[in-house]
């Protein structure tokens, strides 16, 4: 309650410890999405799309 | 901070011109009226300034809007006025309709009270209580600012869809290529690569070569049948013609009409039932209207929350639904038919460039190549692509069939091709080269186009892997922003469910009922339950089990958790109305809702309404005992009438202005002003004496009904009182009716009656107030708790004793509610002691 403010920001946080958590995620995929939540691009679906690209490519080079 | 001094009202709900002023003068204000003087248009006037709506006109109904009703029946063509004048340390404002530019420090007060959540009235008590879920949510929506993650989860949700998309159309091109490599070796199963090597390793038998081990000793294996073709001397250009004649029959084979065929069919099919429907289907309404009832046990339809029978309605729906199955089957079976034809398309499209490829190489006899037939077919595979491209509702059913048409073996187009494919043989049959060759050159070509289809199948398969694995991690980080989102609003409902409880239980301590519960439901993304406890019941709906009472109190306690959270974000607007919210709830309740409001919302400037006179003495004692009197304008509203609107003026304002009028004033302002005053005072005497006034419907009394059981009740039960004052009273028994004569209204006959009349009365009058209100404690005579007969005002300034009896003392009031309160808490009702009482009793009378 004394965040009211930052519920967006709560969210956001706790899905990118989900998404760390998760061994189905690459590394690169959460890194790629939250360089994106800085640059506020996390709602542009082509943004997205380009990540999980990048995030498969990455995982399947590792 | 902002705090409000003044209110001025004119021409707006049931205040009339020239207006009437609430004067708060930067503290709270409790206001008293009984039903229908007004206090609400206060309430009103101060939504429509600040929010530019009332809630209980505008979008109430059709026709009803704050524009249309807000203004006074009788404002003319002036219009309604409001202002509110605001005080701070900074500055003193005064608010009139939009301000673009007010103050820098009552900028976000006027911000935050655009949002209407500041106000409670009796009527929406239970609104968030009776809300669906749904509603609930939207409730709550402005104290969870999630417009920025609803952006993010329908991005995400968007992306998911695409990355399906993509993942099914890899899967698509991977079976239209394994299908041909099937067809090119002859094989009939889903080709693999040691599948290959069996299939190479015929043909090269076929042709008596050597077999090979594994796919990498294809190469060598062309390079072996290269050799033995070198012994037919130049068969370069018969390898040509063989791969053009290949190319040109896959093209033939590529292009049939099937599965397009296939698509017209079942869109057609499709169309036909859909036309056969005389009501549009709603198949995801229906099948979410199954889950909402079932999941939520609804007794009301989600819809239009008219009561229904949950198990017909689901019967119904679900009967429905089961007829409609055909058409979910058609739906899916155009929708499957499209993707094929999509594939199948390309595919043909791929098969003509590869034909047009190999017809272009070098060598070949010129008779072979009919270039323009191919691109009369390339045009109408483009024809045909665009127009699957325009999905199941758009495609133009009868242009598709003639695109078809076009790939029947018997059009013209096809016969064309088939021309070529004639003549590219006839050149190879022509060639001097013996049989051994065309059958080493056949076997090269579908070597060669076998591990250039694996070639391409592996990186197809690749692509489709990694399309799903993206289809993948998209729907996993959908799900957990969903889940995400889920819990962080679950823990601010908790917080808030705390609040709520805390406040609940506050109103109702040592009842075993509370635990006040908001969850977010599982289903549904934008949704709220709420629950609580009843005894040993525990998470149920509090419709269930509580009282309309404690369903008020509940709505209360959830309005005032709400406001706080929305002073968390907006620190700086501190007002708070509650208009008449206490119908319901008996005065115990009624009196811990005052010290709540007292003690936890001091920080707030509140407006408080009521119309029950006896909370309102009672809750100026709670002023105070919490020490807050200072804090609270108390004020009465006496009366209201349409022409004059809400008379809040106060007795010893109009004690001073009879002072006034008597000195120079005329004999009908004189008579007017005495009039109101005696009325005034009469009223107050009505409750504090206790008179018996025969009942009126509206509860308001002229001073012809109140004056005869005054004068009679005083000189009856306080002869003191009667005796001090009995110049007084026989002077106003004689001369009350000049009030009506020429204080009231005009009347001809009453025209004479002269000053010194008029001066009589206003100076009777004049003495019975400064008789019954003490300008000390600014409070009238009431009758002394003790001993009986006794009057005197709150501070003991004003005392007419008993008679035969001295003053006595007048019991502190504050003291004594609070010892009452603590007896009355300890206090026990000893039935032995009863019934020893009562047999006694009934001895004695035996």
């Amino acid at each position: 309650m004394d965040n009211v403010r930052s519920i967006e920001d709560e969210v956001l946080d706790r899905l990118m410890e989900k998404l760390k958590a998760d061994r189905q995620v690459p590394p690169g995929l959460v890194s790629h999405l939250e360089e994106m939540r800085r640059d506020g691009t996390l709602g542009r679906p082509d943004k997205l799309l380009e990540a999980y690209h990048q995030g498969v490519m990455a995982d399947a080079v590792d | 901070m902002p705090l409000i001094s003044r209110l001025n009202v004119a021409g707006f709900r049931g205040i009339p011109l020239p207006g009437a002023s609430l004067i708060f003068d930067k503290r709270s204000m409790l206001l008293f009226g009984e039903n229908g003087t007004g206090k609400s248009s206060f309430v009103d006037a101060i939504e429509k300034l600040l929010c530019g709506r009332v809630s209980t006109l505008d979008g109430r109904a059709q026709g009803m809007s704050s524009d249309r009703q807000g203004p006074h029946i009788r404002a003319g063509a002036s219009g309604p006025s409001i202002s509110l004048v605001f005080s701070n340390p900074d500055f003193t404002y005064s608010l009139e309709g939009e301000t673009p530019s007010s103050p820098n420090g009552l900028a976000g007060y006027l911000s935050a009270a655009k949002e209407d959540l500041f106000i409670l009235r009796r009527r929406d008590i239970l609104n968030f209580i009776e809300s669906q879920p749904r509603v609930r949510y939207a409730f709550l929506r402005p104290f969870l600012p999630l417009v920025g993650i609803q952006e993010v989860e329908n991005a995400m949700r968007e992306a998911r869809a695409k990355a399906n998309e993509s993942a099914e159309n890899a899967r698509a091109r991977v079976a239209q290529l394994a299908d041909s490599i099937r067809k090119t070796l002859g094989i009939g199963e889903e080709p693999t690569k040691d599948g290959l090597v069996v299939a190479i390793c015929k043909i090269l038998g076929e042709v008596g070569c050597k077999s090979i081990a594994s796919l990498e000793e294809t190469s060598g294996a062309l390079s072996l049948l290269d050799q033995e073709l070198a012994k037919f001397g130049d068969t370069a250009v018969a390898g040509r013609l063989l791969n053009a004649m290949g190319s040109v029959r896959d093209l033939l084979d590529a292009t049939t009409p099937d599965t397009l065929s296939q698509l017209t069919e079942a869109c057609r099919k499709l169309r036909e039932k859909e036309a056969a429907e005389s009501k549009v289907f709603y198949e995801r309404v229906l099948e979410d209207g199954i889950k909402w009832i079932r999941e939520e046990n609804r007794a009301a339809c989600p819809l239009c929350e008219n009561p229904i029978d949950p198990a017909a309605t689901i019967a119904k729906v679900q009967a429905r639904l089961d007829s409609m199955r055909e058409l979910i089957s058609l739906r899916n079976q155009a929708s499957s038919g499209l993707t094929r034809a999509i594939a199948s398309v390309r595919a043909m499209t791929e098969s003509l460039a590869k034909a047009r490829k190999s017809l272009s190489a070098p060598g070949l006899p010129s008779h072979t190549i009919q270039p323009q037939s191919l691109t009369e077919f390339s045009a109408v595979l483009a024809t045909l692509d665009l127009e699957i491209q325009k999905g199941l509702g758009n495609l133009d059913l009868d242009a598709l069939g003639r695109s078809i048409g076009v790939l029947r073996p018997e059009s013209p187009e096809k016969a064309s091709i088939a021309t070529i494919a004639g003549s590219l043989q006839a050149a190879l049959q022509a060639l001097p080269s013996p049989d051994r060759a065309k059958q080493l050159l056949s076997a090269r070509q579908r070597i060669d186009s076998a591990a250039e289809g694996w070639s391409q199948l592996e990186t197809l398969k690749a692509a489709s892997k990694a399309a799903n694995a993206e289809a993948a991690q998209a729907d996993t980080v959908y799900q957990r922003a969903l889940e995400s989102r889920r819990e962080v609003v679950q823990e601010l409902f908790d917080k808030l469910s705390d609040d709520i409880d805390g406040i609940y239980t506050g109103l109702h301590p040592d009842e075993s009922h509370g635990r006040i519960q908001l969850e977010v439901r599982e289903i549904g993304q934008g949704s709220a339950n709420l629950r609580c406890s009843f005894y040993e019941k525990s998470d149920e709906d509090p419709r269930g089990y509580y009282s309309d009472a404690h369903l008020d109190t509940l709505g209360i306690s959830i309005f005032l958790a709400l406001r706080r959270w929305h002073r968390k974000r907006y620190p700086e607007f501190n007002l708070l109305i509650l208009d008449d919210v206490l119908t319901s709830i008996d005065s115990a309740h009624a009196v811990r809702l005052s010290s709540l409001l007292l003690k936890e919302f001091d920080k707030y400037q509140v407006l408080l309404t009521t119309h029950d006179r006896i909370w309102f003495e009672r809750s100026q004692d709670i002023q105070s005992r919490c020490g807050v009197s200072a804090n609270y304008v108390n004020k009465v509203i006496h009366k209201w009438t349409i022409d004059e609107g809400p008379d809040l003026r106060e007795p010893q304002d109009e004690r001073e202005r009879l002072k006034e009028l008597l000195a120079d004033g005329a004999p009908e302002e004189i008579a007017s002003m005495a009039g109101r005053l005696l009325e005034h005072v009469l009223q107050e005497m009505r409750y504090s004496l206790s008179l018996s006034v025969q009942a009126k419907r509206s509860e308001r009394y002229e001073v012809g009904e109140l004056w005869p059981p005054f004068h009679k009740g005083v000189r009856k039960n306080y002869q003191t009182f009667y005796v001090q004052t009995r110049s007084v009273l026989d002077s106003l028994d004689l001369n009350w009716p000049v009030r009506n004569w020429v204080g009231a209204h005009f009347n001809e006959w009453a025209k004479h009656t002269s000053r010194q009349d008029t001066v009589r009365f206003g100076e009777a009058v004049a003495g019975l107030f400064d008789a019954v209100f003490c300008p000390q404690c600014r409070k009238f005579i009431t009758p002394s708790n003790a001993p009986i007969g006794q009057l005197s005002c709150r501070c003991g300034t004003l005392i007419y004793p008993a008679p035969g009896k001295s003053a006595a003392a007048v019991v502190d009031r504050i003291k004594l509610v609070k010892e009452s309160e603590a007896a009355l808490r300890d206090a026990r009702f000893d039935t032995n002691l009863y019934f020893e009482q009562k047999r006694a009793d009934l001895s004695r009378e035996q």
